[in-house]
């Protein structure tokens, strides 16, 4: 008796169990393309092959086809991902503040919403950097000798229209700092500069000043709490300046793919991103990683929007 | 440095490590000399393949690859005229004449030897030298850089000295060029005439592929030429060479590798600048500079030595300070950094085995390339005998699919080919595509770097000149390029003294007399693209728009110059005077079919599919083309499948690259 009431139920659920993995085996059945918004062997590059290690770990039958689309600071590459098909096999990275500040300021092609968020990945937070001989030996120092000598100190920023001048413009806002800001190209330009003594001061990501530890001072980060490469340096919270900045790397998808496959996106680098083998290759890579869900990490954009437009129309 | 030196010696002569440099070199030769793959891309392609290998390995078979390249450019700049990595502009000066000679083989091997010469001198630099030139090489901020790229953009005075005007003018457009893109101050699209993605800019790479390569074989298809050039092997041919260099050369190989590694560890300047300074300084301190540009050994010498000894002063920074000399560099530091290397002094003790056989590779690369090159160069001589049409349309499709795989964007297709036919006709009205690669080169540097110091004028107590002229090396930078532009005329005075009794007529006279028309058509070219660019200037602010209008007052005058240089000329020396003017003839309907063949070819890439469109046109250009005797139908199928193999091989199974994407294949 038994049996014949169990057996259906059994097949029905085998059944279920089957058209669920078919169903998972189906998504990605060819080649996802990764559109990468800079140029190869750069940092994002780096951290996206990392993440590529892990996902041919779980997801071994599909490869990624990394397809570079570097110019404007990104925004063609951003571009591309928002208008690419909506099959779900194009998706791509992309840079925070970059992307806000480009839609908000540059008549760039995309806007927030053209694009589904998967997750975050990289959480690195802007440093104030000096060289290692420098007389002024914390935050606070620089702050005072900014105010008492309104222009003397020349800071070094990347950009324009980067995280870095945001930062900057935060700053100027709240605590004046009268000083002369030089943009540079790229962070390797402006480490240059500070270490040949054309700039006292810079704001620069951990990720980049990291390289040059030798011969550079951490005076601050400015970010929630201190972070694991540079347990020593304060936060400018610490110090008494309420200033938080970063540059944070996340994973898109065009708006309005397949529900089923943004989840399986979404939970497959969430599992890749809570790998402790991937955490170390990222440690080793000197990559400041923190994981976001994409909802999450949505609305944190969407309460950076109002501050950027502010910041960058009074300029 | 002496305990790590024997168990370097030992990681290089492990068997693995001993075939990633010959594989790596080999590669890098090939990836150099296609027009359009670049060293930097050659690197950064095979990045990912050292995650999965041991550290040292990696590194070492990266360092090959870079070297591979920046040597595998001058194959093609001495073989079709076309500077396979932006580094071996100079090279086609005198490489190309030799070719034209029949001394390929010549050619090629002087290239071989100085760039294995240059790569040594810039090793040794890194070996020996690298701390106290990590430190000069800081002292180079903005002021210095600028001043630094103002004396690159004077060799053009020295470049193009029989034609002073026209070189600066083409300089000038150049620049002006480069401006389109994204504002460096404001971050604004600038010159975008409306068209977004254009908000990306005019990437060096396609347009010098366009104003070289598509150009070239725009002359070649027009020419009436079966051949590329005649070819007649010397024998003995290398240790000619060899003998040559070491002797009467080796001052000019010295400069030019010292030269080249001091630009190499600058951060901001690369090997298009090194080789070209280094060229020119060859030429100036030459007792006949004139020989220059018609095929001397010492000017494909002096480029060649340069831009290898580029490698080993890129790395210094790189290793040190954690501040890249060149773009190949930067990716190199990239992939040291995702192993979790620190670079700094410290590297040569923390992980100075790792570095020490770095180093030490160089030296053993450098020394292998000789072999390898020389396997390679018997290859490549081959090519001149391959009918000049096939050539020449192999030409076009390389410059397709390596315009479009440096940044994945048809755009640049289209920029290459536009750019070829202004090259073409550039060439037609003697204006200088070699100016014109600078400016593009050296014009957004020129920009940034004017954008920091009047930043930095800004702070109190600073002023612009101060700022311009306040440091020992901006100085002396200024006194070379007063030096540089006053050359011509010191080698007209030089010039005039010995020479005044023998031809005083064959210099001048006829050469200016029949040129009327070309100034005039040059004249008009220049006013032309002024107005179109003077349009959207008005649209700009601050720096951005300052900077444009200067430049564009500069060539307005200049093309006003020439037009009335043209007309002067048209009414002393007569109308009828242009058709003796010694120039090859040209086949305009040749011409024109290869640029309509080739922009159908570029349209119809987004709709059929690269190879599909690749197919169509080869074959349909080479029968079209066909300037033999027999049926062409055979040789252009053969052409067809082993161009398309070819490229499929290299391009997509080899490296990777993606090809565009197309509605109807993939």
């Amino acid at each position: 008796m038994k049996s014949r009431f169990f057996a259906p139920l059994l097949l029905f659920a085998a059944v279920i169990m089957l058209t669920a993995a078919s169903v998972e085996a189906a998504y990605p059945e060819k080649p996802v393309t990764m559109i990468i918004a800079f140029t190869a062997g750069g940092s994002s590059d780096v951290q996206a092959r990392i993440m590529e290690k892990y996902w041919n770990k779980y997801v071994p039958q599909q490869k990624w086809v990394f397809v570079y689309k570097p110019g404007a600071g990104g925004a063609i590459g951003f571009g591309e991902i928002a208008m690419a098909k909506k099959d779900g096999y194009t998706i791509g990275g992309i840079n925070i503040p970059h992307l806000i500040i480009q839609a908000a300021t540059q008549k760039a092609q995309f806007k927030m919403d053209d694009f589904d968020y998967i997750c975050q990945v990289v959480n690195d937070p802007q440093c104030v950097v000096v060289r290692k001989d420098n007389k002024l030996k914390s935050a606070k120092e620089i702050f005072e000798y900014a105010a008492a000598n309104p222009g003397k100190l020349k800071v070094g920023l990347v950009g324009p229209n980067s995280g870095h001048h945001l930062m900057y413009l935060d700053v100027k806002k709240k605590y004046g700092f009268p000083v002369t800001e030089i943009f540079y190209k790229g962070a390797a330009d402006q480490n240059a500069a500070l270490l040949g003594g054309e700039i006292d001061v810079m704001l620069g990501n951990l990720n980049d000043v990291m390289r040059s530890l030798e011969e550079m001072r951490v005076l601050a980060i400015a970010a929630e709490k201190r972070n694991d490469f540079l347990p020593d340096v304060p936060t400018l919270r610490e110090q008494g300046y309420d200033v938080l900045s970063d540059i944070r790397r996340a994973f898109v998808a065009p708006k309005g793919i397949p529900s089923a496959d943004l989840a399986f996106l979404r939970e497959t680098f969430k599992k890749i991103c809570l790998d402790p083998e991937y955490q170390k290759d990222m440690k080793t890579a000197g990559q400041p990683g923190e994981y976001l869900e994409g909802p999450a990490l949505f609305e944190h954009m969407r309460s950076l929007e109002a501050d950027i437009r502010e910041a960058f129309a009074k300029k | 440095m002496s305990e790590f030196i024997l168990p370097a010696l030992a990681n290089l002569c492990n068997p693995l490590n001993i075939l990633l440099m010959l594989g790596g070199l080999a590669g890098g030769i090939i990836i150099g000399a296609l027009p359009g793959l670049t060293a930097t891309m050659g690197v950064a392609l095979m990045v990912p393949v050292t995650f999965v290998m041991d550290t040292t390995s990696g590194l070492v078979m990266l360092g090959a690859i870079y070297v591979g390249a920046i040597y595998g450019g001058s194959n093609s700049a001495c073989l079709i005229c076309t500077p396979g990595t932006p580094s071996s502009v100079a090279t086609t000066f005198d490489g190309w004449p030799m070719c034209q000679a029949g001394k390929a083989d010549k050619a090629l091997i002087t290239s071989l030897l100085s760039s294995s010469f240059g790569g040594i001198v810039g090793t040794f630099a890194l070996l020996f030298l690298a701390a106290p030139l990590a430190r000069f090489a800081l002292k180079f901020g903005g002021p210095e850089n600028f001043w630094l790229c103002l004396f690159g953009l004077s060799t053009i005075a020295v470049m193009s000295s029989g034609n002073m005007f026209k070189g600066l003018v083409s300089g000038g457009i150049g620049m002006l060029v480069a401006t389109i893109g994204l504002d460096p101050h404001m971050a604004v699209p600038r010159f975008t005439f409306g068209y977004y993605p254009l908000v990306q800019g005019v990437e060096v790479i396609p347009a010098m592929i366009g104003l070289f390569s598509i150009s070239q074989v725009l002359y070649l298809v027009g020419s009436y030429k079966p051949f590329l050039a005649r070819y007649n092997p010397t024998p003995g041919v290398f240790g000619i060479v060899a003998r040559e260099l070491l002797g009467k050369c080796k001052t000019v190989l010295l400069r030019s590798s010292f030269i080249g590694t001091l630009v190499g560890m600058l951060p901001g300047a690369g090997g298009e600048i090194a080789s070209i300074i280094a060229y020119n300084e060859s030429k100036r301190w030459d007792k006949q500079p004139e020989r220059y540009g018609t095929g001397v050994v010492e000017g494909v010498a002096s480029s060649e030595s340069a831009n290898n000894a580029v490698i080993g002063g890129s790395l210094i920074p790189m290793l040190t300070l954690g501040i890249p000399g060149s773009a190949v560099a930067a990716v190199i530091l990239g992939a040291l950094l995702a192993k979790g290397i620190q670079p700094g002094f410290k590297v040569f003790t923390v992980s100075g085995e790792l570095a020490y056989t770095f180093i030490l590779s160089q030296f053993a690369v450098n020394l292998l390339m000789i072999p390898v090159g020389l396997l390679l160069v018997r290859l490549l001589v081959r090519l001149l005998s391959v009918r000049l049409t096939h050539v020449a349309i192999s030409i076009v499709l390389l410059s397709v699919i390596g315009s479009y795989a440096i940044r994945n964007s048809m755009l640049d297709v289209w920029i290459a080919l536009l750019f070829g036919v202004f090259g073409w006709f550039c060439n037609r009205v003697k204006l200088d595509t070699g100016a014109m690669a600078l400016g593009i080169i050296l014009g957004p540097m020129i920009e940034e770097n004017f954008g920091k110091c009047v930043s930095l004028a800004k702070a109190p107590g600073s002023s612009i000149p101060q700022v311009f002229l306040d440091s020992p090396i901006a100085l002396v930078l200024i006194c070379l390029t007063l030096l540089s532009l006053g050359t011509p005329f010191l080698m007209r005075l030089r010039r005039q003294r010995p020479v005044t009794e023998t031809a005083p007529s064959a210099q001048s006279t006829p050469a200016a007399g029949v040129d009327w028309l070309k100034d005039i058509l040059a004249g008009f070219f220049t006013l032309l693209i002024s107005a179109v660019f003077f349009t959207q200037v008005f649209e700009l602010e601050d720096v951005g728009r300052n900077y444009a209008l200067l430049l564009l007052a500069f060539i307005i005058l200049m093309g006003l110059y020439l037009c009335v240089q043209g007309l002067l000329g048209k009414r002393l020396w007569g109308g009828g005077a242009s058709s003796g003017n010694g120039d090859e003839p040209v086949v305009m309907r040749r011409v024109a079919v290869i640029i309509a063949a080739s922009a159908a070819y570029a349209g119809f890439i987004p709709i059929l599919g690269f190879y599909p469109a690749s197919a169509f046109f080869l074959c349909l250009s080479a029968i079209v083309l066909n300037d033999s005797e027999g049926s062409p139908y055979f040789a252009a199928c053969l052409l067809t499948l082993v161009m398309c193999l070819a490229v499929w091989l290299v391009f997509t199974m080899l490296l990777g690259v993606p090809t565009p994407e197309s509605m109807l294949f993939q």
